[in-house]
C-alpha cells in the first residue's frame, strides 16, 4: 500500500487530537507564486486538515474521524477568535480517480489550497504559539480503484454508481454536524466562513447531500444558506437534478438581479445579490462535456424521459438534453460568464455575450488579475437574457483557469476561489 | 514474457482499496504508534509526498531524475492519451496508406502495436535528448512565472507563439531563484524524439523496402505532430467553443 500519512493522534480519545491535526506545509515548490515571493524564507502557512472517509456503501469507515474533524473545526474557531479573525472552513468532496490516500493528487492539491487560504486568511506572522484559523475537511471515498491507463477510464460507470451510494444518512450527518459546528445550529454564525467544494462525482454527491437541507431552508425567510459558498466544480451529474433545485428556488421567489448591485439601506453602498451555489465547469473539461453524454447513452434505455407540454422554467422542452448533459455545460442553465480579457485592449477580446451584457447595463460581479500573466484579467458578469435568475449560479470557465477535468488545483482556480469568497463575504485581504 | 509484463504493469498501477480504520486482524495506519513524532507535535507531511503524482510533476519547481522518468512512463508512454492516439492512428492509417500509396502494415492489432511502439520510441528519444541537452520536459514549467510572461493577442501573434513554443524548451540553472536562471533554448529533444520515432520502423516494419527514406519521412511527420499539438493547445479555448456550438447545431446537446 502507498504510504499513508495521517496526522499524529496520541490516542483516539485524546482531547489533544484536534490540535494534533495541525499541519504545516513547508515545500515551497508546492506553489510557484508563493515560491517566487520568498523561496528562501522559512515562511509557514499553518492550517488544519481532517479526513472523513466513506466506503462503497456510503458508510463512514470510522466515526472517530468525524469527531476529529469537529474538534479541528472547534480549534480553528478558537484560534480565529484569539487572532481576531474569521475562521475559514473548506470542505471538499473529491471525484473520480481519487481517494483519501496520500498517493492521491487531490489530497495534496487540497493541502495546497488550504496553504493558500491560510496565506490569505491566516495570521500575518506566527510569532508565539502557532494559530491556524483555516481548517479543511476532506471527504474520501473509493473514487479510484486502479491507475492502469485505459482501464481506469472504464471505471466510470462503476464509480458513478458507487458515488450515488454516498449521499445517505452518514454523509448528511457528517456534513451537517461539521457545518453546524462551524456556522452554528442555524448556520448563521458570521465569525466562520464555510466553503463547500465538490469536484466531478464529488459535486454530484455534495449536491444530493445538500438538496434536502436547502429545500428545508427555502421555506424560511430570510433564507439562510447552510454555507457561505457551495461550489460544484466540473460536476459530473446530469442536469435534471440541478434543474429541480433551480426550479424550486424560482418557485420560492428567490429571483435575483444578477446584473446590478442593489443600493443598501445606508443609501451609499451597493451590494450584489450573492450566490448560494456556483456550478462552474471548464470548457476544456471534455470528460463532462463529451465523455459524460457518451456514458449516458448506455443508461438511456433504462430511463424514461418525457417531453414537457410547454417549455419548463428554463425554457427547455424535454428532459432529454438535461439527462445527457451536465448542468454547467447547458447554455439554458448558465447565468453568468467568466471572461478572460487583455488589459491593454479589452474591447478587442470581448466575448459577444459580455458585450451584450455590458450594453444592457450589467456591471461585473467580480474582476481580478491573472496571478501568473501580467496582461490578463478575468471578470464574472451576468449572462444577458438568462432565465436562471436564482442564487444557483451556473457558468463556464476558460481552460486557463482549469485546463481539463482533473487538473483543478491550479493557481488560477485558487485565485477564483479567493475572489469568490471575497466577493461573497466581504473578507478580502491582500496576500502580501 | 508478455504475461509477466502485464502482471507487473497491473501491480504498478493498481490502487489498493482504502482499508477500514480498524479490523480484527490489522491495525489501521492512523492507530499505529507515531514513534518518530513527538506526542501531539505537528508533523510536516511534505517529505512523504508522492513525487510522481501528476500534481507534483506539474508543480515541482525543478524535476528530479526520478520525476523525469516518471513523467516519461506515466504521461508519455503508458498514458491513456498515447493509447487513444495509437488507436486513432491505427484506425485511420488505411486512408493515409491509400492516399500516399504507402505500405500496408497489416491488420488493426498490428498497426495499433506499431503505432503505440513508435510513440514509445518518440517519447524515449525525447527523454534521452532532454537529459543530454538539459531541457525541462514540460512545455510550461512552473519556474516560468519568474519571467512575468504576457499572453500574445491576435491570430498571427498567437500562431507565432505556438510555433515558437514547439521549437523551444526551457532550463533553469543554479538554485533557480531568479528570472536570470531561466534560459530558453532550441528544443533538440523534440528532434531526437522525432528521429527515434521515424527510425523505429527499422525495427518495427515488416516491409524492408526503402527503409531509410520512410524513416526520414516518419521523422518529419513526427516532428510535424509537435507543431500541430502546439497549435491545438494555443487555440484550445476557441476550438472548445466551436465544438460546443457544432454539437448544439447538430442537436446533440
Amino acid at each position: 500500500m502507498a504510504h499513508e500519512y495521517r496526522p499524529p493522534c496520541p490516542s483516539p480519545t485524546s482531547q489533544k487530537c484536534g490540535d494534533a491535526l495541525f499541519e504545516e506545509l513547508t515545500g515551497q515548490e508546492m506553489d510557484p507564486a508563493l515560491a517566487t515571493e520568498g523561496r528562501s524564507a522559512s515562511e509557514r502557512r499553518p492550517y488544519r486538515v481532517a479526513f472523513v472517509e466513506f466506503d462503497d456503501r456510503g458508510e463512514m469507515f470510522d466515526r472517530r474521524q468525524l469527531e476529529d474533524a469537529i474538534r479541528a473545526v472547534t480549534s480553528a474557531k478558537q484560534d480565529a477568535q484569539t487572532l481576531g479573525r474569521k475562521a475559514v472552513l473548506a470542505f471538499f468532496v473529491h471525484g473520480w480517480k481519487n481517494n483519501a490516500a496520500d498517493s492521491s493528487g487531490n489530497v495534496w492539491g487540497f493541502r495546497q489550497t488550504l496553504a493558500g487560504l491560510a496565506k490569505q486568511f491566516g495570521p500575518v506572522h506566527t510569532d508565539g504559539p502557532a494559530r491556524a484559523p483555516v481548517v479543511g475537511v476532506y471527504i474520501g471515498w473509493r473514487g479510484a480503484v486502479t491507475n492502469l491507463p485505459v482501464v481506469e477510464e472504464i471505471t466510470f460507470w462503476g464509480r458513478h454508481a458507487k458515488s450515488e451510494n454516498l449521499p445517505n444518512a452518514h454523509m448528511q450527518e457528517a456534513l451537517l454536524k461539521i457545518l453546524q459546528q462551524a456556522k452554528g445550529p442555524n448556520y448563521d454564525d458570521p465569525n466562520t466562513i464555510a466553503v463547500l467544494v465538490g469536484h466531478s462525482f464529488g459535486g454530484a454527491v455534495l449536491e444530493s447531500a445538500l438538496t434536502q437541507t436547502i429545500e428545508d431552508k427555502l421555506l424560511s425567510r430570510p433564507m439562510q444558506s447552510p454555507a457561505d459558498l457551495i461550489i460544484f466544480l466540473n460536476e459530473a451529474q446530469e442536469a435534471t437534478r440541478s434543474y429541480q433545485l433551480i426550479d424550486s428556488m424560482k418557485a420560492s421567489g428567490l429571483q435575483q438581479d444578477h446584473c446590478r448591485a442593489r443600493l443598501m439601506a445606508d443609501g451609499r453602498t451597493r451590494r450584489f445579490d450573492q450566490p448560494m451555489i456556483v456550478s462552474v465547469s471548464s470548457t476544456g473539461d471534455y470528460a463532462t462535456r463529451a465523455f459524460f453524454p457518451f456514458g449516458q447513452l448506455f443508461l438511456r434505455p433504462f430511463n424514461s424521459l418525457r417531453h414537457y407540454p410547454a417549455p419548463n422554467s428554463l425554457g427547455i422542452d424535454s428532459q432529454r438534453p438535461m439527462f445527457f448533459n451536465t448542468t454547467a455545460h447547458m447554455s439554458e442553465f448558465q447565468s453568468h460568464v467568466i471572461e478572460m480579457y487583455h488589459v491593454a485592449a479589452p474591447s478587442k477580446s470581448r466575448d459577444p455575450e459580455v458585450v451584450r451584457s455590458g450594453a444592457s447595463g450589467c456591471v461585473p460581479y467580480l474582476e481580478y488579475p491573472d496571478p501568473g500573466v501580467t496582461n490578463i484579467h478575468y471578470q464574472i458578469i451576468a449572462k444577458p437574457g438568462s432565465k436562471n435568475d436564482t442564487p444557483y449560479w451556473v457558468m463556464h470557465m476558460p481552460p486557463s483557469i482549469v485546463p481539463d477535468h482533473s487538473t483543478i488545483f491550479t493557481r488560477n482556480f485558487r485565485a477564483l476561489l479567493v475572489g469568490l469568497i471575497c466577493a461573497r463575504t466581504g473578507e478580502c485581504r491582500p496576500t502580501s | 514474457m508478455t504475461t509477466i509484463g502485464a502482471v507487473v504493469l497491473a501491480l504498478t498501477f493498481t490502487v489498493p482499496a482504502r482499508p477500514p480504520a480498524a479490523t480484527s486482524d490489522e491495525i489501521a495506519p492512523e492507530q499505529q504508534p507515531q514513534a518518530a513524532t513527538p506526542s501531539g507535535a505537528p508533523t510536516d507531511p511534505f517529505p512523504y509526498r508522492p513525487v510522481c503524482e501528476s500534481l507534483f510533476l506539474k508543480s515541482t519547481w525543478q524535476l528530479s531524475g526520478k520525476q523525469t522518468f516518471c513523467d516519461l512512463v506515466q504521461n508519455r508512454i503508458f498514458s491513456s492519451t498515447a493509447f487513444a492516439g495509437a488507436a486513432f492512428a491505427a484506425a485511420t492509417s488505411p486512408l493515409w496508406e491509400k492516399w500516399f500509396n504507402a505500405t500496408n502494415e497489416g491488420g488493426f492489432p498490428r498497426r495499433l502495436g506499431v503505432d503505440f511502439a513508435q510513440n514509445g520510441f518518440k517519447s524515449a528519444g525525447g527523454y534521452l535528448g532532454g537529459l543530454v541537452f538539459r531541457e525541462d520536459p514540460r512545455e510550461s514549467p512552473p519556474f516560468l512565472i519568474m519571467k512575468k510572461v504576457s499572453k500574445p493577442r491576435g491570430f498571427w501573434n498567437r500562431t507565432a507563439h505556438a510555433v515558437r513554443e514547439s521549437v523551444t524548451a526551457y532550463h533553469c540553472s543554479n538554485e533557480c531563484t531568479t528570472a536570470a536562471d531561466v534560459s530558453e533554448r532550441p528544443a533538440l529533444s523534440r528532434i531526437t524524439g522525432s528521429l527515434a520515432s521515424g527510425f523505429s520502423i527499422e525495427l518495427l516494419s515488416a516491409d524492408r523496402s526503402d527503409l531509410t527514406r520512410r524513416a526520414w519521412r516518419g521523422s518529419a511527420a513526427a516532428y510535424g505532430a509537435t507543431f500541430a499539438n502546439s497549435l491545438l493547445t494555443e487555440f484550445k479555448p476557441e476550438l472548445s467553443a466551436f465544438g460546443g456550438r457544432l454539437l448544439t447545431a447538430l442537436g446533440i446537446r
